[in-house]
């Protein structure tokens, strides 16, 4: 092996390292080390002349490696290295022992100590450089396309001034426009350029750039592939609307009706759902803001589009309401749904977190029934049947869940048969509801609909008698079951066969049939449910005294709870914890019921308290009838053995939950019949849900995938509160009392055309747009496009520029400054909006609360920032100059205004900025006082705020008109999950941490991913913009290349000795190491290798190897370090 | 008016008044590390002057001498015989207004006791003090349990309370709390330099 020349070369670095090391005494024991055969020491080796110096001496001595003692090999590695090149030799033989930030500027005042010392950091560094390789970096090629994140001005320049040069550009905007906040603003600082005006053009030449891709909407997804060779997913989020064919006419907003607040104006104006952020929008598109499912449609177990209908009502659209419910949802019902659903989507209703009561959704369907039949007279359901397919499906029971599922299934095009044992459509809803409820020809009418779909009805056939079920079987592809729950419940005590104890089914069907059953004066009713209260309602309309017998209490009573209301109105008497034990006849004829009194135990299985008998509280009550409604159960003895269906020990049709199949593959269920007694509504779920199944089963496809929540779901979206429309819920008007008892009249009356939008406006538009459809029938180009869902683009770029900018800390966040709750404490960007002249004032200054100018205003500095108690220790840099010019354009405008500035120090650092303070102070009259708001508060529209004008030692309360607080600037939300999906360092804020925050302040510390703007830290606009610049530069380096040199100072894997075990993968940050899942041996990716070392220490079998680090080499170091000791 | 009456009335003013004019050949640079060396003193170079715990204090609002920034500003400049000599470092009523406010996390509340601690250990205590350690020292209690007191408990059937000071005066010895009563004084334990018993220094302070 040849002799090692090593070359060792001590920098005085003037003073720096010479006062406390005694450089030429390192230089001439360096002279004994082993290997090195030159030293020397050198005022400055950086110099021209000392590189010269160094360069010569390689070449005369023919040197094959030095080390360098000077700085840091941050400084001056690489100076050393292109010098070694340039000398000949091998620019990975040339080391750095630091002994200047190491050895002389730790040990200042201990010269011998610190040239000990640097004589160690000597010998290690020469015994490093024994083992260090001739290395030659590797090229690897460029994409020449760049990716810019964020399209607020440092994207839109850095954007720009890379497309100028020949580069595409792809810049990716989270909002619908690129602007970002500095179209915002009102004025700019310190030259009081208006952002519009300077900004526009900007937005404009990169819309119009042939270069520049403008991606609104969109969020980066994924990104993967290293510097020049960036593999990029984009999601771009669903706008709701074809970008290709939307004009910007603003017709879909013009007829939108659902108002929320406008980010654009931070809150102080209101946009429609359907939106464009303002005018000068880049891309100039709409946008549909849509979150999600709102409550009320989540709970309807047809998911009827409650909030559709509703929003369309509330500004007079009529048509476009009922066509949602009958064409959209294909729901017949939306007369009976109007009057007698149980409304889960009510009980959802966030409405009721601003007032306590809900939207009243079931009546506003109602009306839209009404309005229906007095405009049109009758009632409609369009309904595009799909081409026959040929297959026949059989429905059992025409009541709610039966012609639902007739509906849905007529629909994919089958041929539908509904049988049923009455002689008219409806069920339940025909037998079991009387007409002071729903009216016979409502139900009638919608009835009617679904027969005019085409679906066949045969009534007056019971199954199982008229028909076998076999046979229907047989006959049919699928059939359905929705046979209702009608058999009569028993209570199993004496007297129940006597004349007069009777089942409520039976007597209300009586009635709903026309007749009028023969019933004494005094009417007992047993049950607590809606079969009760109805039966006790009609039988009082016969004339009777009625008295309902429950055996629990009001609370517990699964009847609607404006039912009870009604019946008690009426007259209607309850005993409630009271229970019959015996009815009592004479001839066979009930005289008299004996009822026992009753107490509430524990919790049963069903949630309610289980009732108890008082021995001993036995009373006797002489009643002519007694109806029973206790609990109906389906009859089933239609089905036989043979057709295969099983039932449960609760004398039940047995179903899967999620398909509704029965045991027989063929055939469904649903409704009462699965679930014993239930609601209207339920059981049109139950004949959806089925129908679903049926229609996935006759296309041949596996009806069981992805059936979860197919009923009603759970949808936590909240409107905005303060949006709130004020009106209160207007209670039903309803027939006096006494206009109702003698006859079968419905009793509710309906609302007026201006009640109705009153009470449709009252909803707070959860989860934003409401599909209600209108602008469909608006957009002119046919643009709109509900049903477009987020997606992914692919990209490839060599570089990406972060400038995802910043937002404010939210007013929440600081309790001393009343947390957001005072409406005339607003945060400084919303006082740019009220400045702005095309802000929500249109320019002029009004305040939020009342729209009155203020005539004090005071601005607090520093709210936020330099305050580590809440979260923040830097300062934001830009607050003082913009509340200043805050102070100085109110005071142009409001002449006769007081401006008050409340800081801890003036900023004013950059061009033109302090006079521009001065300026303030002089000409506008400013007051400054020099202390921190300690608190405020709002009374009756003052604001009272609390400081200390330290410079007078004098406590200071003010009342103001209106306060302005410029809040900490932070990163925007999701710049973390950015920075972590680009393996990107962020400090404890979560600014992006730049590769030095001196000399390397555009790069980050991953290659080829630059930053720009205040998403590094908070700077002004110039600052922003400079820096744009610099990282579009930065990118344009990068571009003027075809390939790209990276150094080799990189991980390696000895293939033998790797035995796959993944730990490097794991450990890596910049995925550089994959093992191979066959070979099972790890391989580095080069170019995606920094270099950091990790994957070398984290291997347990030492088979990773870092290149010129290797544990030889740092072993030989540590031995020399330690060699004293 | 003659000059000599001017002269006079200035210096009167003078007098009465702090000094116009910060001496910084007076001032104890070192006293800041003093505090910081008291048990939660040690923030108190964070402040950056504020002035939210002036404008949160209850105290300043109705006594103009009491300003915990003004405090804070002449501690760190080394002001330690005016701080210290002070009536306003025993005002604090320990509220915490400042202390949750303050943005710097100065802790002033706490710090204020520090710099009580630091104006006993150099013999400054306010009379109200003294007061009360001749009160525990004398009785037991803080109060006299004579035979008013002993009446009104016996109707109510509370037992009789007796006084026994000589454990607390045992205590107060050990802890040198005695030395601030108005019995050690007295005694003539002049030798000491913590009987002043007031906040203005014994003879001898440089501070005027």
């Amino acid at each position: 092996m040849k002799k090692p020349r090593i070359g060792v070369f001590v920098c005085h670095c003037g003073l720096n390292i010479a006062e406390s090391v005694d450089v030429e005494r390192v230089a001439s024991e360096s002279k004994v080390i082993p290997g090195v055969v030159y030293a020397k020491s050198y005022i400055y080796l950086c110099s021209e002349p000392g590189q010269d110096m160094v360069e010569e001496t390689i070449k005369e001595e023919h040197l094959d490696g030095i080390v360098v003692a000077n700085c840091s090999p941050s400084l001056h590695e690489k100076t050393f290295r292109n010098l070694a090149k340039r000398a000949g030799l091998n620019p990975f033989k040339v080391e750095v022992a630091n002994i200047r930030e190491q050895v002389s500027w730790p040990h200042l005042n201990n010269k011998e100590e610190a040239t000990r010392k640097a004589m160690v950091v000597v010998r290690e560094t020469v015994r490093k450089l024994a083992g260090d390789l001739e290395l030659e970096p590797f090229q690897i090629p460029v994409t020449h396309k760049a990716l810019i994140v964020g399209g607020g001005v440092a994207g839109i320049q850095a954007a720009l001034d890379i497309a100028d040069a020949g580069h595409d550009v792809y810049l990716v905007e989270r909002t619908p426009s690129i602007g970002g906040r500095m179209l915002q603003l009102s004025e700019t600082f310190p030259t009081l350029d208006c952002p519009q005006c300077i900004m526009t053009p900007k937005m404009t030449e990169a819309a119009q750039h042939s270069n520049i891709h403008i991606m609104a909407c969109s969020e980066i997804e994924e990104v993967s592939g290293y510097i020049g060779n960036f593999e990029v997913k984009v999601k771009h989020r669903s706008p709701f609307i074809d970008w290709v064919k939307c004009n910007g006419c603003a017709d879909c907003a013009e007829v939108c009706p659902v108002n929320m607040k406008s980010e654009w104006d931070e809150g102080l104006a209101l946009r429609k759902a359907a939106y464009r952020p303002f005018e000068q929008a880049v891309p100039n598109k709409f946008t549909i803001d849509k979150q999600g499912e709102p409550p009320c449609r989540a709970a309807c177990p047809v998911h009827l589009n409650a909030h559709g209908y509703v929003a369309a009502i509330s500004v007079g659209k009529y048509e476009q309401a009922l066509s949602l419910i009958r064409n959209e949802a294909r729901f017949p019902f939306a007369g009976v749904a109007g009057r007698i659903c149980t409304h889960p989507c009510q009980e959802a209703c966030k409405r009721q977190e601003v007032d306590s009561n809900s939207v009243t959704i079931r009546h506003i369907k109602r009306w839209l029934a009404d309005w229906e039949l007095k405009e049109k007279g009758e009632a409609s359901m369009e309904i595009e049947i799909e081409s026959p397919s040929g297959q026949k499906v059989a429905i059992v029971g025409a009541g709610p869940g039966g012609l639902q599922a007739a509906v849905d299934l007529r629909k994919s095009g089958h041929e539908v048969t509904i049988y049923d044992a009455q002689d008219k459509p409806g069920g339940m809803l025909l037998t079991g509801i009387p007409a002071f409820r729903l009216p016979k020809n409502i139900l009638a009418k919608e009835c009617e609909l679904v027969f005019k779909l085409g679906v066949k009805f045969v009534p007056n056939t019971r199954i199982g008698e008229d028909i076998s079920l076999k046979k229907l079987i047989d006959s049919h592809d699928a059939v359905f079951l929705a046979v209702g729950a009608y058999k009569e419940g028993k209570m199993g005590i004496p007297g129940e066969d006597l004349d007069g104890v009777g089942g409520a089914i039976d007597f209300l069907a009586s009635i709903n049939k026309g007749e009028t059953p023969e019933i004494g004066k005094r009417v007992a009713v047993v049950g607590g449910g809606n079969s009760a209260i109805d039966t006790a309602r009609s039988a009082l309309r016969l004339g009777a005294d009625v008295t309902v017998l429950y055996r629990r209490t009001e609370k517990e009573m699964p009847a609607i709870a404006e039912e009870v209301k009604a019946a008690k109105e009426e007259g209607i008497r309850f005993m409630l914890l009271t229970n019959p034990t015996k009815f009592i006849g004479s001839g066979g004829k009930l005289k008299a019921v004996e009822v026992i009194g009753m107490k509430l135990g524990e919790l049963d299985s069903s949630g309610r308290r289980r009732p108890i008998p008082i021995e001993g509280s036995e009373e006797i009550l002489e009643f002519d009838n007694v109806f029973l409604a206790i609990g109906e159960k389906p009859d089933l003895s239609f089905i036989s053995s043979e057709e295969g269906i099983e039932l449960t020990p609760w004398g039940t049709i047995a179903v899967d939950d999620e398909t509704l199949v029965t045991s027989n593959p063929k055939v469904f269920s649903g409704g009462d019949c699965v679930t014993g007694p239930a609601t209207f509504i339920d059981a049109a779920g139950a004949g959806r849900k089925a129908a679903r199944s049926i229609n996935l089963m006759l296309e041949g496809k596996d009806f069981t995938l992805d059936r979860a929540n197919e009923l009603s779901r759970k949808s936590d979206l909240v409107g905005d509160k303060d949006l709130a429309y004020p009106s209160p819920l207007k209670p039903m008007p309803e027939l006096e009392v006494a206009d109702r008892i003698s006859n079968f009249n419905e009793v509710e009356l309906g609302y007026s055309e201006e009640e109705i939008i009153d009470q449709a406006k009252r909803c707070i538009h959860c989860g934003g747009c409401s599909e209600c459809r209108l602008c469909e029938a608006a957009c002119e180009p046919d643009a709109i496009a509900h049903d477009l869902k987020d997606w992914i683009e692919e990209i490839s770029v060599g570089a990406i520029v972060v400038a995802t900018g910043f937002e404010l800390m939210p007013l929440s966040a600081m309790p001393e400054y009343g947390g957001g709750r005072f409406p005339n404490v607003i945060n400084a960007l919303q006082f740019e909006r009220i400045l702005c002249a095309s802000g929500p004032t249109a320019g002029e200054v009004r305040r939020p609360s009342d729209g009155k100018v203020p005539k004090k205003v005071a601005f607090v500095h520093c709210a936020g920032s330099r305050d580590p108690e809440h979260g923040v220790a830097y300062c934001s840099r830009v607050c003082c100059m913009y509340l200043i010019k805050q102070a100085m354009l109110y005071k142009h405008a409001v002449e006769d205004g007081e401006a008050y500035l409340f800081y801890i120090d003036i900023r004013s650092n950059g061009k033109r900025y302090e006079e521009f303070y001065a300026r303030t102070m002089e000409e506008d009259h400013a007051t400054f006082i020099r202390g921190k708001v300690s608190r405020l508060y709002e009374h009756d529209g003052v604001v009272t705020v609390f400081a200390e004008d330290t410079l007078s030692s004098q406590p200071v309360k003010m009342d103001a008109d209106l306060v302005v607080v410029a809040p900490a600037m932070l990163p925007s939300k999701g710049a973390t999950e950015l920075a972590s999906k680009l393996r990107l360092a962020t400090d404890e804020y979560g600014w992006i941490s730049e590769a030095h925050p001196k000399l390397r302040a555009i790069e980050t510390l991953t290659a080829g991913i630059f930053v720009a703007g205040v998403t590094q830290f908070p700077k002004d606009i110039t600052d922003a913009v400079s820096q744009a610049s610099g990282a579009a530069g930065k990118v344009l380096v990068m571009f003027s290349k075809e390939t790209l040199e990276r150094e080799p100072l990189i991980a390696e894997v000895d293939a033998d000795i790797c035995t796959g075990c993944g730990v490097c993968e794991e450990i890596c940050p910049y995925d550089a190491p994959k093992v191979d899942p066959v070979k099972k041996i790890a391989k580095i990716n080069e170019a995606l290798c920094e270099g950091c070392g990790a994957c070398a220490a984290a291997c347990p079998s030492q088979a990773v190897k870092h290149r010129n680090y290797t544990r030889t080499q740092l072993f030989a170091m540590i031995d020399e370090a330690t060699k004293d000791y | 008016m003659n000059e000599n009456q001017d002269a006079e009335a200035v210096d009167e003013v003078t007098k009465a008044k702090e000094p116009k004019v910060i001496k910084f050949d007076e001032l104890d640079p070192n006293f800041k590390y003093e505090i910081q060396a008291e048990p939660s003193g040690e923030f108190i170079t964070r402040c950056y002057a504020c002035g939210t715990c002036t404008a949160s204090c209850p105290v300043r609002s109705i006594e103009e001498t009491f300003n915990p920034r003004r405090i804070i500003h002449m501690a760190l400049l080394g002001m330690k015989e005016q701080v210290l000599a002070s009536e306003f470092v025993w005002l604090c009523s320990t509220c915490y207004a400042c202390h949750e406010r303050c943005p710097q996390d100065v802790r002033i509340t706490e710090m204020m006791n520090a710099l009580k601690n630091l104006a006993v250990k150099n013999g400054y205590i306010h009379p109200a003090f003294t007061a009360q350690i001749d009160l525990i020292q004398g009785h037991g209690r803080l109060y006299e349990a004579d035979a008013f007191v002993n009446k009104k408990r016996a109707k109510i059937e509370l037992p009789e309370l007796t006084e026994s000071p000589d454990p607390i005066k045992t205590i107060f010895k050990a802890t040198g709390l005695y030395l601030y009563s108005s019995e050690a004084k007295e005694a003539g334990s002049a030798s000491t330099d913590a009987d002043a018993g007031a906040t203005t220094k014994p003879e001898g302070s440089k501070d005027e």
